[in-house]
């Protein structure tokens, strides 16, 4: 009975009209949740990041009731970690993808405004194994030298090359090498924050380690051209 | 008994639901549903694996 119910279904118009309507609202669904609803999910993640982030500087500033300490400690960190890094891109072999260090949370301010925010940081989060996992803050200078130093390695590689787009307002530059066995690929970007503020990103991509995110207040000379 | 052939005759003066009310129309919107999300899905799985495709080093 049943049977002969659904295949008489598939001889009327209602059905039909169901199923064009149906299979127009399914896709109309799914064309509104790429170009509307994937869009506006990343700029709230992106608001929330910068909010983070806005949030982390403040903290950092309270916790520059000591200064002193605050300062060694960052230095004493930023230089141990370079170290490290510099150690480890020498060693890291190819291939683990487990290995990740990840220089984040890079905080700037616009021009004038508070001076304990005008001061660029880093974190450095080194990930060889995620139950070794540690972090470790490092100033605006190391976070460049790191930069700087993988620019340079790069730049001393044959297979360096280096690519320039312009995305909009920003611009960014791409450089692609290999050393010792590693993949690299750094990106500099430049470009305006919404506040008016200057950004500056470097990022450092590799299969083993991964450094991202700094800011700068104001206009940067980049490290090439 | 005279309930009953009052139920009929109701039954038999009462107007048809409009085709879009009925069952065959409602299975339709279902399945129509279904296979437009399975069909948008696969559709954006191919678009990624072309995009993909072409920005991979080769």
């Amino acid at each position: 009975m049943s049977t002969t119910s659904s295949m008489s279904r598939w001889k009327k118009p209602a059905f039909w009209a169901g199923l064009i309507l149906g299979m127009m609202l399914a896709f109309g669904g799914c064309t509104a949740f790429w170009w509307v609803g994937l869009p506006a999910w990343d700029s709230w993640q992106s608001g929330k990041r910068a909010n983070e982030q806005l949030e982390a500087s403040r903290v950092i500033a309270q916790q520059r009731d000591y200064p002193q300490l605050r300062e060694a400690e960052l230095e004493a960190a930023g230089e141990e970690t370079s170290a490290q890094l510099a150690a480890l891109l020498a060693q890291a072999p190819a291939g683990e993808p487990n290995r990740r260090g990840l220089l984040r949370r890079a905080q700037c301010a616009p021009e004038g405004s508070d001076p304990e925010f005008s001061r660029i940081e880093g974190r450095l989060t080194w990930i060889e194994d995620p139950a070794e996992r540690w972090d470790r803050d490092i100033s605006a200078e190391q976070v460049l030298e790191t930069a700087e130093l993988f620019a340079e390695r790069l730049q001393a590689d044959p297979a360096w090359q280096v690519e320039e787009t312009t995305i909009e307002e920003e611009q960014s530059w791409a450089a692609r090498g290999a050393l010792s066995g590693l993949e690299f690929e750094i990106r500099l970007w430049q470009g305006r924050l919404e506040s008016g503020a200057e950004q500056f990103q470097v990022q450092v991509e590799t299969p083993c380690y991964w450094i991202r995110d700094s800011q700068a207040e104001t206009a940067f000379t980049p490290l090439w051209p | 008994m005279g309930d009953q052939l009052k139920q009929e005759a109701d039954e038999a003066t009462r107007e048809p639901a409009p085709w879009w009310k009925g069952a065959d129309f409602r299975s339709g919107i279902a399945l129509g549903c279904a296979l437009g999300l399975i069909i948008s899905v696969l559709f954006v799985l191919w678009v990624m694996n072309l995009f993909e495709q072409a920005l991979s080093p080769p």
